[in-house]
């Protein structure tokens, strides 16, 4: 296992200029830019932190077949993932569960900020930013 | 991987829980559905014999999970599992879960591979998780 | 001298409650729209015509806990409602008790429905006066296990359970529901008979009338 240098705190990033990906699903912001890498810290090399901002692009919003797709992908993570719908003011939920992940009603053009911590936390804000 | 069986007391409502469920599990999953009464299934109301066949039609050893609607559903699902020989019914489990969401929270999950009563944990969570933001 | 009840006669016995339900549906329907949701007349009906049209196909079913399964199979997929795997299960458990074959005595006919009841206590969670058909059918077992224990004939045996189900199914009326649907009118369910233990009642109206005659048809 690739172990990365952990960041200091919570980054946000600013996803902006979304593309429409083709087949009409939640598209993603193919040109996230990568973290910004921070100094090594030894006494938590394990634990990276990381948040997004990500534009929901699918006109029907994110609905429960892509809700299926960002929970399968999450799970695949040890990091503990969560989303808040930034529009509506929402609190932070699992997204891990699809339950949760509806209750953010999400809809076109609504700013949802994911949030990993965890050992994998990069990589699976890496891959769920493929999917909106 | 686990399989699914939906209880309902309406065959149309079996049949469209089922399709909403496949939907999220992809076609690993095996899934059966025992709607309505015997024959046409067109009288609404549930038989364990009916849902005996359909949990015979999905038994692995992986084990399966009962979802069901409500009232009598859980007394034939109940009577169901008895009619069952002693080691297929072990790896059976009636879950507290409501319908709709738990059938699509357990699909996803047996899906991904999780074991029986962790899928039924997830499933049984939409209990407790209200549908509109902010009312929780 | 023990008196024997063939599977005949309970054939008969079973005819006889199926006609008595479908000539009261209309009576059970009113009950059940008074605290429930209307269905157990019509759901009794059709699982009786079902019963009905078994037990003219199924006359050579000699073996008693075998006729016993069989009659439960045909309420469990005919009846419908909480009362199809109820009377179900009280028939599935009533054919695992003990019998001499292709006759019972009045002890073994008197456990048979122990084992029904206690069936349908585990398999409904209900208690007695929980305005249920345990109201009914509990202390019609109660009365015939204290008759037999007196060494009391049949038609004694019957006609007490008969009077104790009776009695039963009126004291519904006086308590408040705390199972099934007409649980959800609390206090409102006080005033009304309960339709499940008014079927139930049937039971040994009928069986009081029917096994008491030696070599019915």
């Amino acid at each position: 296992m690739e172990i990365r240098p952990s960041q200091a705190g919570p980054q946000e990033e600013r996803l902006e200029g979304k593309t429409q990906h083709q087949d009409g699903g939640v598209s993603s912001n193919s040109h996230a830019p990568l973290p910004v890498d921070q100094p090594a810290q030894p006494e938590s090399s394990l634990q990276q932190s990381k948040s997004v901002v990500v534009t929901v692009s699918d006109p029907r919003g994110l609905h429960l077949r892509s809700g299926r797709d960002v929970v399968r992908t999450a799970s695949q993570f040890q990091a503990q993932i969560t989303a808040a719908n930034l529009s509506r003011n929402s609190n932070a939920v699992d997204l891990k569960s699809i339950l949760q992940l509806m209750q953010l009603q999400a809809r076109q053009g609504h700013n949802l900020q994911l949030a990993a911590s965890g050992p994998d936390a990069d990589a699976a804000i890496e891959a769920l930013c493929s999917l909106f | 991987m686990i399989s699914l069986v939906i209880v309902s007391h309406s065959a149309k409502l079996a049949a469209g829980v089922h399709e909403l469920a496949a939907q999220m599990a992809g076609d690993q999953v095996g899934i059966s559905q025992a709607g309505g009464l015997s024959d046409d299934g067109e009288q609404l109301g549930t038989d364990a014999f009916r849902i005996r066949s359909a949990i015979e039609e999905v038994w692995c050893e992986d084990g399966v999970l009962l979802l069901m609607d409500l009232g009598s559903s859980v007394m034939s699902a109940e009577m169901a599992l008895e009619m069952l020989p002693e080691q297929q019914r072990q790896n059976c489990l009636l879950s507290n879960a409501p319908l709709v969401e738990g059938a699509i929270v357990a699909a996803l999950h047996a899906s991904l591979g999780e074991p029986l009563q962790a899928v039924n944990a997830v499933a049984e969570a939409a209990l407790s998780t209200p549908k509109l933001a902010g009312t929780g | 001298m023990a008196q024997e009840i063939t599977t005949k006669q309970l054939r008969k016995w079973l005819l006889v409650y199926a006609a008595r339900i479908i000539e009261n549906e209309d009576h059970l329907t009113k009950l059940d729209t008074a605290i429930g949701d209307a269905d157990h007349g019509v759901n009794m009906r059709r699982g009786m015509g079902k019963l009905q049209e078994r037990l003219q196909v199924e006359r050579q079913s000699e073996d008693i806990s075998a006729f016993l399964r069989s009659v439960a199979m045909t309420l469990i997929s005919g009846v419908g409602g909480a009362a199809g795997p109820l009377y179900g299960t009280f028939f599935l458990r009533a054919a695992t008790s003990p019998t001499n074959g292709s006759s019972i005595d009045l002890p073994q006919l008197t456990q048979m429905f122990r084992y029904g009841l206690d069936g349908l206590q585990q398999r409904g969670k209900a208690q007695a006066d929980d305005k249920t058909m345990i109201d009914t059918i509990q202390p019609a077992v109660e009365a015939m296990e204290a008759a037999v224990a007196a060494h009391q004939s049949a038609a004694v045996v019957l006609a007490a359970a008969r009077q104790a189900a009776h009695l039963g199914m009126k004291h519904t009326i006086e308590i408040e529901a705390r199972k099934g649907r007409a649980s959800y009118l609390g206090p409102h369910s006080i005033g009304h008979q309960d339709p499940g233990a008014t079927s139930a009642y049937f039971l040994f109206e009928t069986a009081a009338e029917v096994l008491t005659i030696t070599g019915a048809d």
